[in-house]
This record gives C-alpha cells, structure tokens and sequence, in this order.
C-alpha cells in the first residue's frame, strides 16, 4: 500500500473544500469494505483518503412523511435492524442480508456498495425496485440522480470528481407491500452473487410487482417485460409466473467468469424469478425462503 | 511397574494447552515477532507467464526507489531444494515454469518499499508452449516441465523418469491381476478427477531469516510445521552445517499440510545470505494473494480404475492409473502419490492388484502435501467406483463393501498382512445411526434426498526411519517442562503429550507445558505430519517421562530407605503409603536429595526419549510388494444424509456420521475435534473447493473472494464422531493417527448420496452447485454419468494405454 494523507472532515462542506484542493488525488471513504481492499492491492493510489465517518450529517436513517433517506454512513446492520426498514422496504433487508456477513455488515454501507457500482452490488437491485433516487452534493449545489442513472457501467458512476453521495431518498409505499431478494452463491454465506432477484409487491388499488436483478448486466436493469405481464394479469398462475421469469430470463446479459457461466446465470435468473414471485404473493411475512 | 494416581492423565476430557492464549490474542505468530529497525523486509517480483525463458530482469528502476537495497535474482542464490526431490530453487533460473514463480526478490527497508520497488521491476520472457493437463502432460511429453529431471538429486525411494513429465512412478504388482480380469464375471472401468485444492490455512506463510557475519550461523524464525525438516531441507540445498542452522518455529497459524516441509524460508535466505545484506534480519511475509502461488497446494488427480468381482461379488482383481498433478515441483508431492499406491486396494480385500501412481508436472503452481496425503483424492474415486459397482450388481452398498473387507491377516497391496481393527463394527453403527438403506422424504419441498457411505483408510507414508525424540524436565516446584519438537498448529498434540506425561508421571496436566519447537532447545523430530505426531512422539515422551518417573522413584526410595515399588506419585505428591510419608515435589530435584548417610544425591532430573518404527521394509521398486511397508492403517467410515434443490444444484448435509478405529483415545477432545473439522474439510473439498486458471495458466482463485471455503454456515447440521479401540502393538497406548483420516471419506460418501438422490453420477469433483445443477440438466436428457475435464477424455484413455 502506497503512503497516502488521511484527511477526516466534520462537515460535508469541509469534505467537498478538500475534494477540491486535491482533485483526482483524493478518493472518498465511508465504511472502507471496499476501499481499503483496493488500496492493499494497490487498485486505488490516492494521494488523499477522505474518511466521510467523522461526519456527523452523514449518519443515520431519516423518516419524513413521505419519504426515507438512508444517509451516506448507514452500515447495512443498520439497516437490518431498523423497524421501518423491515416494514417499508423488506427486500433491501434481505438484500443487506444477503450480503457478506455480520462482522463486514458491520461497516459496508448501502451507499458505499451503490457507489463501488460493481454488477453483483447486493444493494442495486432493490434500489431499483424502490425506484430510489441517489442524492449528491457539490460545488454547484445539490442534485438527485435515479440509480439506474448514477450508476453507468461496471464500477462507473455519473458521480463528478467533486462530489459527494449524501444519501439515498425513498418513497413510502404507503399500502400493504412484500418484497424479497433470492441469491444464488456457490455456498451458503459470504459470497459474491453469481446471480441475484428482487422482487417486490406493492397492494395498492391496483397491484404492481416491480423486479430488478443482480450480476447479469452492466447496468443496473429492471425486467419491465415481465413486470409488465405480471401487472397486467387479473390472477396470476403457474403459467404467467413460468412466463415472467422466461421474460426475466430473456432480459439479462450476463457474463461467464470464474464464479459462474452464462448460462447458468440465466438459469438461475429465471428459477430465482419464479420464486421470489411466489414468495412475494404470498405475503409480507415470508422471510426470503431458499436462496 | 508404574505406580502413579493421577486425574489428567490419558482418555480425559480437558481444556486444550494454549487456546486461552488463542483466544486472548496473546500467542505470538511468526509476523508478531519484533526485530526492531535493523529487520529488512523482502518482496517477491513473480512471473507473468506460464512457461518462458527469462531473456531480461531490469531492475534498475526499482534501484532508485526509495529504502531499496537489493534486488536479488535466481543466478544469485542457485541452490536446488527438496524433500524427496531436488527440483526446486527459491527463484526461477533461467526458465520460469509457472505464472506466479518468483524470479526475483526486492529487499527494501519497509514492506511498503519493497512492495512499491516490486512494480518497477521489468522482465522479458520469451513465452514456451506451457502444458497444463496431467494426463497430456504424462502421456506426450509434447512439452517438458523439467528437461534437466535425470540431474536432479533425489531419495532412494523416489524413481523419476527423465525425459519425461513424470517426477515419480510407483508400481503394485501384486498376483495376476490379468488372469483376475479374464475370468472375472463382471469387469467395471471408471475415471474420477479432482482439482487441485488449496489449504486454506489463515495464517499465511511469514519467515524472518539472519545469518552471523562472523560465524556464519543462520536463524530462521519461520511459520513451519516441521522445524527439523526445514534445517535439514535447507543444509543439504546450500551443502551447510546442521550445527550452524537453527530454525524457531513459533506457534503456527493452521497447516494441513501446507507447511510441512520447507515453503518460502530458502527464497527469504536468499536475501538474508547476500554479501551486501548478512548481518540485518530479513523478513518475507508473503500476503494472502500470493500464498497459493509461494507453496504447494493438494495435487490435482485422475483416476483410473477398474475392477474385477467375480459372481459372489468378491473382488479379484483392480487395475488403477493414478496421475497426480504435481505442478511445477514434485519435491514434497512425490510422496502423496507413494501414500496412494500403498492404499490402491482401498479397504478391500484384493488379491490381484496392478497400479500405476504418477507425479506429473504441469505448468503449474505445486502440489505436495495436505491433509489425508493422497488419500482423499484416492478414496473420492475408488470409494464412488466401489458404490458404482454395488449399484450394477445390485448388492446393497453396505453388505458390498462388508463382504469384501480387509480383514485381519489378508494382504494389502503390498503384500502386508492387516492388523486387527474393528471396521466392520463401524460400517455397521454408521449404517444404523443414518438409516443407509432407508429412503426417506426430503426435509425440504421439491429437493431430493439421498444418503451414502464411504471407507476411510491411511497410513502414516513415512520414510522408513522417521523417528522422534524429546525431553522432560521436572522443575524446582514439581512442574514439568517437555520438549518435543512436534507442531501444535490446532490439532492439540501439546495437550496430548501433557496427558502422557501426566499418565506417566503422576503429575497434573496444568502443571506440564510443552513448548514450540526450536531445533536448538528441542531434541529431533522428522515431521509434524502423517498423522504420526501422537503416535511416534507419544512414544518418546512416554519413553522419556518413564525415564524421570524411574529417575525421580529411585531417589526418593534412596532417601526413605525403602523399596522403589513401596513409592507412588499421586496427583503431584510423592508418597509412601507403607511408612506413611508424603512429600511435594521441591527443589531437591534440581540440586539433589540429602541422603541418611548425609551425602546429597541426584541433581537435575531428565527423562529422555526416542522412537523410531523398527520394523519398517521399502518395497521393491519394481513389484511394490514388502512385508511391512507401513507402520499401521487406521481405518473408518463415513455416512451422509443430505438433499439436493435440483433447480439450483444447491446441496445441504443433513447428517454426517463417522467413526474410526483410533485405537486409543488419548485426547478424547482433539479426537472429536479433528473428525469434526476433517469432516467439514472434507465437505468443502467435495462442494466448492478447486484451484481454477485461464488457458494462459492465470490463476483464477488466488484469494478468499473465488477460492471458497465451507463456512460455518456450509457444515453439517450435525456430525456423529465416535470411535472404536482396537489396540495398535507398537504405539505407545495402542493409539493410531487420526488427524488427515476425518477428512478423506466425506467428499465420496456424499457424491454417493448424490447418486442415491438424482440418479446420477459426478465423476469430477467439486460438486459445485453449477456442476450439480449441470449434472441434473443432462439427466433429464437420459444421462446418467457427468464428467467436466477439460482434457478430453477419450484422448487421454487412448494415450494413457501408451509406454511413454
């Protein structure tokens, strides 16, 4: 590991003041899972480590009337723990469950892993469920970018040099939801996705599924034929869950790697597609099932 | 006799020496040494291709980094090392034979230095045509590994060919085996691969080596599972003193093999030897992504084997081709394969026996050593062949595999008679205990459940002079200090050599401490490996706490005028019941006792003791066959209950049961441990665990994030440990190995229950839940046999028929 200057602002406007000074010198970092890896294998060479967690506004999960922000430093316990969490939006606890284990849990953050932007980033897919908007701040004031934007290709995001990921802002479905995140891995803890579903349900006045899947496309990628199908059917069967999840199938491009083949990547999308639509009709309570 | 009482001594149940120290982050590691500001700190320049010549190393750049020294290179330290083999040198010389093989080495002041010096270090290759496969590799010769094999030294034991890829060739010819075949009623011929493995180990490798400018003796402080093993290796490369060696081995962080000879210690000497260095410590800590290139690695294997059962299903006759796929050194690993072929009959009684064992090198990172020593990768085919064969002679798996046993007296393959056991009692508990025979419904909806059984057998493949030693001191207060140059590396053999001596001494186990190995404080010992450790260790402690109980009984009977059988040590005290004394062990017995006629006797009390197995014969070359070419067998089964999810190839392990036959539990807590953590090693093997490159020879699984391991989460709902004690003669309580046997029968009894569940067969290992899935697609398309090697395989039985 290269020597490097640790800078640890309190305030986010300090952390931008440094971004600027240092330009693409600095590189940020929250709960460090990723980034202190990258800089012992010599991935990453800053000459300036910005650590955001001394920064206070950065903390906690934050309930507004219509809204949810999970704040830049919410470590993924944090967020399997968190009651509201666990009502509003079960398949991102399940996705945070899904992830690594307890003790790196413990410090990787949600937004870190939307910021490190690889495919099989456990948070990605329910972000894209929860249709969650990623919100930035910079010298020139404050954007907000949906996920499926701010991430733009294999760890690529459309954040600019001087910014910084505050947080991410959900909406309250405010009716009757369920939702779950189904993960093939090649054992039963601690790995990376070969493949990954989302899926969830909201029980509104008129019923929509919304689907998003893991490690099978560069960019983030919702499987809008299928939803559709799934949203336009008065009952759903057998036959159009067997359909949804060939529509999902059909709709990823994955990659062969040394974790898993194409092809079985794509047959796990739809077997994992077939499940979770299962698990999310029948019901809130259910708690992921068979991964 | 003896006349001791004592409540810690053999067969208790006890707290483990040193996991206190473990758990409080107390015990040091060879990275926790400290050597203050004159320590260097070495780092490795690797290779980038496969197979080349090394036209140019231009390390001028890296000269005028910052705290750079040296940079050192293979020309610079060209010493060939080896167990067995000398085949092996710290840095490529010349040719760089696999991508990964250190070509040169930076010596900076900080790590950091040398790391960041490593990058700016530029070689120039001119690329040769690398060989991967095994079986290629051992059947064309298209390409040799090692075209200087014929100038290499190597043990008596070892027979390489050269002008081949085959590093050692061991032979069984055993009766007539043609004549088996041609009159047997049913003749069976399968292959099983399995890839190469990693350890796993978590502490990796880390050694810091010094040489005396005046009197030119080496230190070397090293993460070693074999202190002794690494002065020898490294004074017979450099043609060096022993007496100017001393290696320090401080408490190892896991090994299973993959420390037992000499890993990186040579490369790290390389520096710490140079002219412009000596005198400075040098450290070489080699970082997680590089541990399975720095050392070896469980040898790839192909089996292939055929069987002869006559129509009582009795088998007459088993022809087997093992090649082994060693890598680019065959140094330690031309042993495993001398381990398989003493076993190549598995369990079974077999008259007729003709196997062919193979090393063979490859372009790739080595093989040696691991847990089970051959066995595993043996027993993950044969144990899968024998279910096969049951299977197609529709005779139950269990009854099979009883009617066929090695029993007491029969002849293993080479031709020595089997020792009492009591297998078939276990076979039968193992088979009760999970219900073999019996299908039952699967615990989860739309999986499918299966239950198998698999044979556990190995021998300690030692050289036929591997001995032991150690030393006992008994303190001023009634303590006890022994020496035994064993490695503690998790298995608890300290806790076992403290029970011994508090078996044979009479005094309590907190009172014993047993100390890590140091050659010049420590007494030799050949290895910590093989599973000898309890076994021939045992016998020199036990020998040498014999020798100070007698020393000790002797003065005191002396010093109360009565006779020694009239005295006992009972839970520390010295007693007589007879005159009704009873005195605490004090300082008498470091400056002797006042005798009646008022002269002081004795002195410092030492018990020493040594072992060596006294009947072992090396078979003949040609025919494998010797009388006693093993010390003992220790034997076992294993049951597994899993399900399968076949729409995801996902597999859970219900239950495991498995017993062996360990002759005497002397640490009933290690016994189970070790069966329990051999068990789920061996699960992993079987489920996830394979070294994986690219076609250019790139490892794909250098690290934790691709090369996975089971979890806790991975291990069996639950495993059923027992055993069985079948006296051992020569043993020091009738005790046999256990440490590698847990881990060799898991991975085939659940490829076999497997079969029972789907229907089909696996025959390449692991049974990755893609493979399994994969495996489960082609049944629906009428398959009933699944094989994923790479090499075709009609090619290689075609070649594999061929003399080279």
């Amino acid at each position: 590991m290269r020597d490097f200057v640790l800078e640890r602002p309190r305030s986010i406007s300090q952390a931008l003041e440094i971004l600027k000074n240092h330009g693409e010198k600095a590189i940020l970092k929250s709960g460090g899972t990723d980034v202190i890896v990258w800089l012992h294998k010599s991935l990453k060479e800053p000459d300036y480590l910005v650590d955001l967690t001394a920064i206070d506004q950065l903390r906690g999960i934050v309930m507004n009337d219509d809204n949810v922000e999970i704040r830049a430093l919410v470590t993924l316990n944090q967020v399997i723990e968190d009651n509201a969490m666990n009502r509003y939006f079960p398949a991102l606890v399940q996705a945070c469950k899904a992830h690594s284990d307890p003790l790196i849990r413990n410090r990787a953050t949600v937004v870190g892993n939307i910021c490190a932007a690889v495919p099989s980033g456990d948070m990605i897919a329910p972000l894209m469920c929860y249709d969650a908007k990623v919100e930035i701040v910079g010298s020139r004031g404050i954007r907000k970018v949906p996920v499926s934007d701010f991430i733009t290709g294999p760890k690529k995001t459309s954040l600019r040099q001087e910014e910084i990921v505050t947080g991410i802002r959900i909406a309250i479905p405010f009716v009757e939801t369920s939702g779950c995140y189904l993960k093939a891995i090649r054992r039963e803890a601690l790995d990376i996705a070969q493949a990954a579903v989302c899926c969830t349900l909201h029980k509104g006045d008129s019923r929509e599924f919304r689907i998003a899947f893991c490690a099978v496309s560069p960019r983030p990628l919702r499987a809008v034929e299928a939803e559709k199908l799934l949203n336009s059917s008065s009952v759903i069967d057998d036959s159009i869950i067997e359909n949804a999840a060939r529509l999902a199938a059909d709709a990823v491009n994955p990659i062969t790697d040394v974790r898993a083949s194409r092809e079985y990547r794509i047959d796990m999308i739809g077997e994992l597609t077939k499940r979770a639509i299962s698990i999310c009709l029948r019901g809130p309570a259910e708690e992921g099932g068979p991964r | 006799m003896k006349t001791i009482k004592t409540k810690t001594g053999i067969g208790k149940w006890l707290p483990r020496k040193y996991d206190l120290q473990k758990a409080e982050g107390t015990l040091q590691f060879a990275d926790d040494l400290r050597f203050g500001p004159e320590l260097l700190h070495a780092s490795v320049v690797r290779s980038s291709v496969a197979h080349g010549e090394i036209i140019d190393i231009d390390y001028s750049e890296a000269l005028k980094m910052p705290g750079v020294l040296k940079v050192i290179v293979g020309e610079d330290f060209p010493y060939h090392f080896g167990l067995y083999l000398k085949d092996r040198t710290p840095m490529a010389i010349g040719r760089t034979r696999y991508m990964g093989e250190p070509v040169a080495l930076v010596v900076a002041e900080t790590e950091e230095d040398a790391k960041e010096a490593v990058k700016k270090v530029k070689v120039t290759y001119k690329e040769l045509e690398p060989v991967f496969d095994p079986v290629k590799a051992a059947t064309t010769n298209s390409v040799l590994v090692h075209p200087d094999l014929h100038k290499y030294d190597h043990v008596d034991f070892i027979t390489p060919q050269p002008n081949t890829n085959i590093a050692n060739w061991f032979r069984i010819r055993k009766g007539d085996t043609e004549a088996a075949f041609k009159n047997a009623a049913h003749v069976f011929e399968e292959t099983i691969t399995c890839p190469q493995i990693a350890h796993g180990f978590i502490e990796t490798f880390c050694s810091i080596c010094k040489q005396d400018p005046g009197s030119g003796e080496i230190t070397i402080w090293t993460s070693a599972q074999s202190a002794f093993t690494v002065r020898d290796i490294i004074a017979k490369g450099i043609n060096y003193p022993l007496h100017k060696i001393r290696v320090i081995a401080p408490p190892v962080g896991g090994g299973f093999g993959g420390k037992a000879g000499m890993t990186v210690e040579a490369l790290c000497l390389a520096a710490a030897m140079d002219e412009d260095l000596k005198g400075r410590p040098v450290k070489l800590f080699i970082p997680r992504e590089e541990v399975l290139l720095s050392s070896w690695v469980r040898q790839g294997f192909v089996a292939r084997i055929e069987l002869a059962v006559d129509e009582d299903g009795l088998m007459q006759g088993i022809r087997n081709t093992f090649w082994f796929d060693t890598g680019i050194s065959a140094e330690y690993g031309a042993n495993p394969v001398r381990s398989a072929r003493y076993t190549s009959m598995g369990a079974y009684n077999i008259p007729n026996v003709w196997a062919d064992c193979y090393a063979v090198y490859t372009n790739k990172p080595f093989g040696g050593a691991y847990r089970g020593f051959g066995l595993p990768e043996l027993m993950s085919a044969l144990e899968v062949v024998v279910d096969i064969v049951a299977h197609k002679l529709k005779i139950d798996p269990v009854e099979f595999r009883k009617k066929n046993l090695l029993m007491k007296g029969q002849t293993t393959c080479t031709g020595m008679p089997m020792h009492d056991h009591a297998l078939d009692k276990i076979i039968d508990k193992v088979a009760k205990k999970i219900d073999v025979l019996k299908e039952e419904p699967p615990i989860r909806k739309g999986w499918k459940r299966g239950k198998g059984i698999a044979l556990a057998i190995k021998a300690p493949a030692i050289p036929a002079d591997a001995s032991s030693s150690a030393i006992v001191k008994l303190n001023g207060d009634g303590t006890v200090e022994v020496l035994a140059a064993t490695m503690d590396m998790g298995q608890g053999t300290y806790s076992a050599f403290a029970q011994i001596v508090s078996e044979e001494l009479g005094i309590p186990y907190d009172w014993i401490k047993v100390y890590y190995p140091d050659t010049q404080s420590h007494p030799y010992d050949w290895q910590t490996a093989a599973s000898r450790s309890c076994w021939s260790m045992g016998m020199a402690v036990k020998r040498a706490a014999s020798e100070l109980r007698e020393k000790l009984l002797a003065l005191f009977a002396e010093y109360w005028q009565t006779p020694v059988e009239n005295i006992s040590i009972e839970y520390g005290v010295v007693k007589c019941h007879k005159l009704g004394k009873s005195e605490r062990i004090d300082e008498r017995v470091q400056n002797g006792f006042k005798m009646p006629d008022g002269i002081l006797k004795g002195g410092p009390i030492i018990g020493t003791g040594s072992f060596t197995p006294p009947d072992l014969l090396y078979p003949d070359p040609d025919t494998g066959q010797s009388p006693k070419s093993v010390t003992h067998f220790t034997l076992g089964a294993v049951g597994v209950d899993m399900e399968v999810d076949p729409a995801t190839g996902r597999i859970i392990i219900n239950k495991v049961c498995a017993g062996y036959d360990v002759g005497k539990a002397i640490t009933p807590i290690n016994i189970k441990g070790q069966i329990e953590g051999g068990t789920v090693q061996g699960l992993s093997a079987c489920l996830m665990e394979g070294m994986t490159y690219d076609e250019h020879g790139k490892l794909l699984t250098p690290d934790f994030t691709d090369y996975k391991i089971a979890t806790i989460k991975d291990a069996p709902g639950e495993i059923d440990a027992f055993w069985e004690e079948t006296p051992e003669e020569i043993s020091p309580y009738g005790n046999r190995g256990v440490g590698e046997h847990s881990m060799i029968a898991p991975a085939p009894a659940t490829n076999n229950a497997l079969f029972r569940a789907t229907g089909m067969r696996i025959h390449s290992y692991p049974l990755s839940r893609e493979r399994v899935y994969k495996a489960l697609k082609a049944k629906e398309k009428g398959e009933t046999d699944f094989w994923e090697w790479p090499y075709a395989l009609d090619l290689a039985y075609e070649r594999a028929k061929k003399e080279w």
